[in-house]
């Protein structure tokens, strides 16, 4: 029999007595769709997407940038505003 | 016909439903085996006795409701363990769903049933003991007997 597979991370950790595989905090991997059904629903484990490592904005490369758009913004109108309209 | 002692047997749970209540729709399921089971108890259907003395002639007897029973297995605790931690959010008191349970005896011969789990008590006794839980598995539907071949 074939199952889906789902995509889970692991929010704590915890061993299965049946398959003997034990699970780490954080851990990201691949799961038969029951497996995965039945840690969930245990609060072990949640879906998780394919990106390896959450986006995060570097603070410091932010604040140059937002004043240059503050300067630029503030010489010509706002898109949109000259049609009137919007799409 | 040979008899054998109970161990090796299992007890796993799982929170879906299945698609028929015969074995091949339990058979398809999923299920995450609880750890640490000291004891299932006593598993399978206790008919109430409706009885009637007429004037005249033995008492009669008559079947009534079935309840499918209880299960309060000894579990040593373990925090860390799949089954048992799926087994304690069953336990909720404010949750009302039905779980699916499997019974795997040594040669093999498996029984289902679903039910809902009133509690999942801790016992501490003396030092000289392991920290338990028992769990109260009030079983709710017909239990599905599946032995092996």
């Amino acid at each position: 029999m074939s199952e889906t597979k789902k995509l889970a991370r692991i929010k704590s950790d915890f061993s299965d007595n049946g398959t003997g595989e034990s699970y780490t905090k954080g851990q990201k991997l691949s799961l038969d769709k029951g497996v995965f059904d039945n840690y969930v629903a245990a609060g072990l484990a949640e879906a998780a997407t394919a990106r390896a490592t959450p986006r995060t904005k570097p603070k410091g490369k932010a604040a140059p940038a937002a004043k240059a758009a503050s300067k630029t913004s503030a010489a010509s109108p706002p898109a949109g505003e000259d049609l009137g309209t919007s799409d | 016909m040979v008899s054998s002692t109970a161990a090796g047997t299992t007890l796993a749970i799982s929170a879906a439903a299945p698609a028929t209540f015969d074995a091949a729709g339990y058979g398809a399921l999923t299920f995450t085996e609880i750890g640490g089971v000291e004891k299932l108890g006593a598993l399978g259907a206790d008919t109430e006795t409706v009885a009637f003395q007429p004037l005249k002639g033995p008492k009669e007897k008559h079947k009534g409701p079935t309840d499918y029973g209880t299960l309060n297995p000894p579990i040593a605790h373990d925090k860390s363990d799949a089954g048992q931690t799926l087994l304690r959010t069953a336990s909720g008191p404010t949750n009302h769903a039905l779980y699916s349970f499997k019974a795997t005896m040594p040669n093999g011969d498996k029984r289902f049933f679903q039910a809902r789990v009133f509690g999942y008590p801790e016992v501490i006794e003396g030092a000289a003991s392991i920290v338990m839980a028992t769990p109260r598995i009030e079983i709710c539907t017909v239990i599905v007997k599946d032995d092996a071949v």
